[in-house]
């Protein structure tokens, strides 16, 4: 029953434990009994001194299955005393290409090179190509055998709907899909001569850290398919002129989240000894469900291209620093070309990406290079209609970029 | 079988015995009333959900686990009519706007103007430095937008833009306010909600009289900060719920019998208010109390 007060009246127990709920409860005052004890020689204990004593437990060193995790503390090996910025994969840029234009000193030119311009307008193409292409993405985006669960669609003026879960293509594979058919019709169109200089790998890791203005920067970031080439990309004809954006009050290193744990590797893929070691270009993948930014938000247009940019950036370096050794933060005696291409599978981003110094302080007047122009669709729509494959608004122009991409020698 | 049965029942006699000494236990136990102390609803402690906050501040968004009116220590009921909504993300507001005490002041930069579904007004991402955080996003406020936080009180007062943060002596008389430190020192605690504002209305000695969106008078201390500018999302006192379920997304349980026409808590004769009260210094810290043990 509950402690009420009419079951008090009746029972003189229960009537102390009530009173005793209340009168239990004490804060004690200081009476000065405890310094008169002092000044008389006796030692004051406290009760839990003498009822509960302290047991001290010496753990035991046991082998356990598994090694032991490293404490995430100065313990650690990789512990600096200097935090150092990290970026992944998993990131972008908050301020966009911008902030990436000013982290890696580059000035933007919103156009390829001239070669590349070239290229892309007099290409001509047979229909049985374009065909090819839109078989290309058929197969990949439709056509394709592998049904796993799709992430969780979420309605955003309807958040409290559970809707049914699509089951079809993996993201990935899409896209993998999607880029190893242009690649394969951009190869049947180039022939022996080209391919022979060209080599394509799969998921390769980047890894570079610079500093810039007093930051360290460390970057990892990975290229799903790496095309090298037996010769490096020539260096973009002429000079150009530009200002760097200014992002005041933000820092370049902003959204980049700060570490005392890190490696400052270089890692760049091929060894330089091998043939087909230069880097030519990076094509990267974007996935909305694994890329973005920290605060949780969907990343914009500008964040794209600042993504890409520092993909080719992180390869140019990785490359150069291989090359010239891993300390070396001067001008280049030959710029680094790399070309960039992100693409979710419908929207593609190009550039081209010249590294001309690795001096990346503000006060060096040597920039380097960002040609790119605004993504484009690969198609508008690639659906089912009416039981049949439908696809709306098939452009062919980023066919041809790619395919002047990988002209491009 | 029938024997099989009779051979069954007694099997259950004789294991009866053991079972109910155990319950006999059992039985003393429930007749005992376990005294569980549980926290009064309205003394500034939420029972809606507990956020679970990492050790440095982040602007990722933060769990949160819903505790249905449940006081998380005890795991008893104590407010009645929430339950249930949908799971939001929360995104944890730096609540103290630190500026320079002397020289030009700090300026920032609005990244991007947020909807928290914790909280009514919408938030704002700001960066200065390498520094991401949260504010509460004012009415006017605009990405790309500078805002500017100083504690400096000079003779003349500022001409402040919306989000800026000052102490409430640099700022002009007339002018609207809201995240108000309550005593210099405190997080900003005071005009959170959509809409509100508080109105600086006067000022004497070392103190400022605020009105407050409950439109009581206070003064407080001139050093006390606050954040210029009416809060974002305007219109949220005039939207309607709409429907029941709407009101069950939002984690409100079903009421009913709460109508009360006697008791004029549902409107109020209307009074003159209060006159101006003058904010108490805060609380010294509770003693430490022991809790003696008797067992009765």
């Amino acid at each position: 029953m509950r402690l009420t007060n009419k079951l008090c009246a009746q029972h003189i127990g229960w009537h102390f434990k009530k009173h005793w709920q209340v009168q239990g409860r004490r804060v004690p005052r200081e009476t000065g009994a405890a310094a008169e004890l002092l000044k008389m020689g006796i030692r004051v204990k406290t009760p839990d001194e003498l009822l509960n004593k302290k047991q001290e437990f010496h753990p035991v060193d046991i082998v356990g299955i598994a090694p032991k995790a490293i404490a995430e503390d100065q313990t650690h090996p990789n512990w600096h005393k200097i935090a150092c910025h990290l970026f992944r994969d998993n990131n972008v840029l908050v301020g966009g290409l911008p902030q990436a234009q000013v982290l890696t000193n580059t000035i933007e030119i919103n156009t390829f090179p001239q070669q590349i311009e070239d290229a892309v307008s007099n290409s001509q193409y047979s229909k049985a190509v374009d065909r090819n292409v839109q078989n290309a993405i058929f197969s990949s985006h439709l056509l394709d055998a592998q049904q796993v669960k799709l992430p969780k669609v979420k309605l955003i003026e309807r958040p409290a709907f559970n809707l049914p879960r699509l089951y079809g293509i993996s993201h990935e594979r899409r896209n993998r899909l999607v880029i190893n058919k242009l690649l394969l019709e951009i190869e049947k169109l180039a022939g022996r001569s080209v391919t022979a200089r060209r080599k394509l790998m799969d998921n390769v890791t980047f890894q570079t850290s610079v500093s810039k203005d007093n930051d360290l920067v460390a970057i990892t970031l990975s290229g799903d398919k790496l095309i090298s080439s037996s010769r490096a990309l020539d260096p973009v004809k002429g000079k150009f002129n530009g200002e760097l954006p200014d992002l005041y009050p933000m820092k370049c290193v902003v959204s980049m989240k700060k570490q005392h744990i890190y490696t400052e590797n270089n890692f760049y893929p091929i060894r330089s000894e091998i043939n087909c070691s230069h880097p030519h270009t990076i094509v990267s993948f974007f996935d909305k469900t694994i890329v973005g930014n920290i605060h949780g938000s969907d990343v914009t247009k500008t964040q794209l291209y600042g993504r890409t940019l520092l993909k080719a950036f992180v390869a140019a370096a990785a490359r150069a620093k291989q090359i010239n050794g891993v300390t070396s933060c001067t001008d280049l005696q030959k710029p680094i070309v790399v070309q960039c291409v992100q693409t979710d599978g419908r929207e593609f981003h190009f550039g081209v990406f010249q590294l001309n110094t690795l001096n990346l302080n503000s006060s060096n007047t040597t920039k380097n290079y960002w040609f790119h122009r605004d993504s484009i669709e690969l198609f508008n729509d690639c659906s089912y209609k009416c039981g049949r494959p439908h696809l709306d608004g098939y452009n062919a122009e980023p066919f041809r970029i790619l395919n002047a991409f990988y002209h491009s020698s | 079988m029938q024997s099989i049965t009779r051979l069954l029942s007694t099997c259950t006699l004789t294991l009866q015995p053991h079972h109910r000494g155990a319950l006999s236990v059992l039985q003393q136990l429930r007749t005992k009333t376990k005294v569980v102390e549980k926290p009064k609803p309205g003394a500034g402690q939420q029972f809606r959900r507990t956020v679970h906050f990492p050790n440095e501040y982040t602007v990722a968004p933060l769990k949160i686990t819903h505790l249905a009116g449940r006081d998380p220590v005890s795991g008893r009921m104590v407010a009645k009519g929430i339950g249930g909504g949908i799971k939001q993300q929360y995104r944890w507001i730096k609540w103290v706007r630190d500026g320079p005490s002397e020289g030009a002041p700090q300026e920032e930069i609005v990244v991007e103007l947020l909807n928290d579904g914790c909280r009514t007004a919408k938030v704002a991402l700001v960066a200065v430095g390498d520094e991401l955080k949260y504010i509460l996003a004012t009415e006017n406020m605009r990405e790309g937008d500078i805002l500017k936080t100083s504690r400096v009180i000079p003779r003349i007062p500022v001409r402040p833009n919306d989000g800026d943060a000052y102490p409430l002596g640099a700022l002009p008389v007339g002018t609207r306010i809201h995240c108000l430190e309550k005593n210099p020192g405190q997080p900003c605690h005071l005009i959170h909600a959509a809409g509100t504002f508080g109105t600086i209305l006067r000022k004497f000695d070392d103190k400022v009289v605020v009105q407050l969106p409950s439109k009581r008078e206070f003064a407080f201390d001139r050093t006390c900060m606050a954040t210029v500018g009416r809060l974002s999302n305007v219109e949220h006192n005039k939207e309607h719920v709409g429907s029941a379920q709407r009101m069950r997304e939002l984690g409100n349980r079903p009421r009913s019998g709460l109508w009360k026409r006697k008791e004029g808590k549902h409107g109020r004769k209307i009074r003159r208010l209060p006159p101006m009260t003058t904010i108490a210094p805060p609380p010294l810290p509770k003693e430490q109390e022991i809790k003696l043990t008797l067992n009765l």
